[in-house]
């Protein structure tokens, strides 16, 4: 009885095994753990092993992904061949029928890749802990606009730089996808800013958690930029975007255009750039 | 040494690995106008190098050999403080998954999704999309099979990702490169594989 194979109707297949990468990866783990060998496994204990590994995960209302009972079927026949007295099992003579061995190779080559893999990670380690200097920014035409003005170009550019930095957040934490609507976001902008404020383009994405939401917070945004609530500027090419909230409320059925008074800090040059990543 | 001095600035300036070839030829060349060393070899080079490199030891800096190239960096111990400077929360680093798909591509390039699949036992596809989305992976051409699948293949920015100096610096890479994969269920196994991209391996 494979009593795993029944999931619980319409629930969506996921793997939450974060520990193994796949069925393969939960074979050799259980092969090490019983301390067989890899060219002598014992199917029936494999199988059992493997099994109750997938139980336990149903009892702890994991969902099972479906490469996980593929390959719970693959062993149950296997186990059940194994039984049939149908030949005598010498491997050098059934190694292209016994598909016994097919998995064994399979896990093998597999382990090989697997190693090959964690190198990989090691050497990641390292490196990625070592920064380059990146590429200076291609100024386009269209971005040498007026002192201040932000272009679309900008605003993306700046965006893609958000996204970039929020996928190694949610992949620290494993963030669960929340919804969120452009309605919500705009919301939370408004309450984020108080009239007259201004902030630094990344510091209000900074709570977001996943792509979903950076890009539903990016467009609430450009929203509230067409809406005249909020405005983009910069002091000048290549510098920090600012987000400055209108000091009194705006009708909504204001001609679009570029606000003309570029808002001036006092006391700040060219040289003075502010910190890209304040706070 | 005088140029010594310009090779550093050209290094500390640069924002990719730059080929001792590229270097010697930039200081043999003088700048526009100028006066270059056109006696330089790239022997020379390479010592000055190595020299630099263990200049900046003790320093806040290193200079590495990745993707054919030479390039400035941050030292890694430092990594905190750049991070933050930076705006990156950690550094970016591949999940398991992702980095199993990218060991069957840097050994076994060029490579289908049913071929990766067959060795991992698992669907690709996400971690692929990561792959590539990230810059480390590219479509590199087609197979000849039938349906004509895509074929995946590692880009420059791999090596330096992970700190090669070229794809023979892959440890073990020999054996994996023979081993012989298991044969995707769907018969798209790689016959003739059409180039799309002539360089898998840095340009040079």
């Amino acid at each position: 009885m494979i009593p795993m194979l029944e999931l619980p109707g319409g629930e969506a297949l996921r793997v939450e095994l974060s520990a193994f990468t796949g069925p393969l990866d939960l074979l050799l783990h259980l092969i090490k753990e019983q301390e067989m060998d890899i060219y002598d496994i014992r199917l029936e204990k494999l199988t059992e092993q493997y099994l109750s590994r997938l139980d336990k995960m149903r009892e702890e209302n994991l969902s099972v992904a479906g490469e996980f009972l593929v390959m719970a079927a693959t062993l149950v026949y296997l186990k059940s061949r194994s039984l049939l007295p149908v030949q005598d099992r010498l491997p050098e003579d059934v190694e292209d029928e016994d598909p016994k061995w097919e998995l064994i190779r399979q896990l093998i080559e597999y382990r090989k890749f697997k190693e090959a893999a964690g190198q990989l990670g090691d050497r990641e380690a390292l490196h990625s802990r070592i920064f380059g200097r990146t590429p200076e920014r291609v100024v386009a035409p269209v971005a040498l606009q007026g002192p201040g003005q932000v272009s679309m170009f900008d605003l993306v550019w700046a965006f893609q730089k958000i996204l970039r930095n929020v996928e190694d957040r949610a992949r620290a934490g494993r963030f669960q996808d929340e919804e969120f609507t452009v309605g919500q976001k705009i919301e939370f902008l408004l309450n984020r800013m108080t009239r007259g404020e201004e902030v630094l383009f990344e510091d209000l994405f900074r709570t977001a958690s996943s792509r979903g939401e950076v890009v539903v917070t990016f467009l609430a945004l450009l929203e509230l930029i067409r809406l005249q609530q909020l405005a983009a500027w910069q002091e000048g090419p290549l510098m920090p975007i600012r987000i400055r909230r209108a000091p009194e409320p705006v009708s909504e059925n204001l001609p679009l255009s570029v606000p003309e008074e570029v808002p001036q800090i006092p006391g700040e040059g060219a040289g003075q750039s502010p910190d890209l990543s304040a706070g | 040494m005088e140029w010594a001095r310009v090779l550093e600035a050209l290094l500390f300036a640069a924002s990719e690995p730059m080929e001792p070839a590229r270097l010697t030829t930039l200081l043999r060349d003088g700048p526009d106008g100028g006066q270059g060393w056109p006696e330089i070899k790239e022997e020379e080079l390479r010592e000055e190098l190595a020299q630099l490199s263990e200049r900046l030891a003790p320093r806040g800096l290193i200079l590495r050999e990745v993707a054919g190239g030479f390039r400035i960096g941050t030292a890694p111990d430092l990594s905190g403080w750049v991070a933050k400077l930076k705006g990156v929360v950690r550094p970016p680093r591949l999940s398991p998954p992702s980095l199993e798909t990218m060991a069957v591509i840097a050994y076994r390039q060029l490579i289908s999704r049913a071929e990766i699949e067959a060795v991992r036992g698992v669907d690709c596809s996400g971690t692929l999309d990561t792959l590539i989305e990230r810059g480390i992976i590219r479509i590199s051409g087609r197979s000849e099979a039938p349906g004509r699948p895509i074929l995946y293949g590692t880009t420059p920015l791999f090596l330096e990702h992970f700190g090669l100096r070229d794809l023979d610096e892959l440890p073990n890479s020999e054996e994996l490169r023979r081993v012989k994969l298991p044969v995707p269920a769907d018969p798209a196994g790689p016959q003739q594989k059409e180039l799309l991209h002539e360089a898998v391996e840095p340009a040079s």
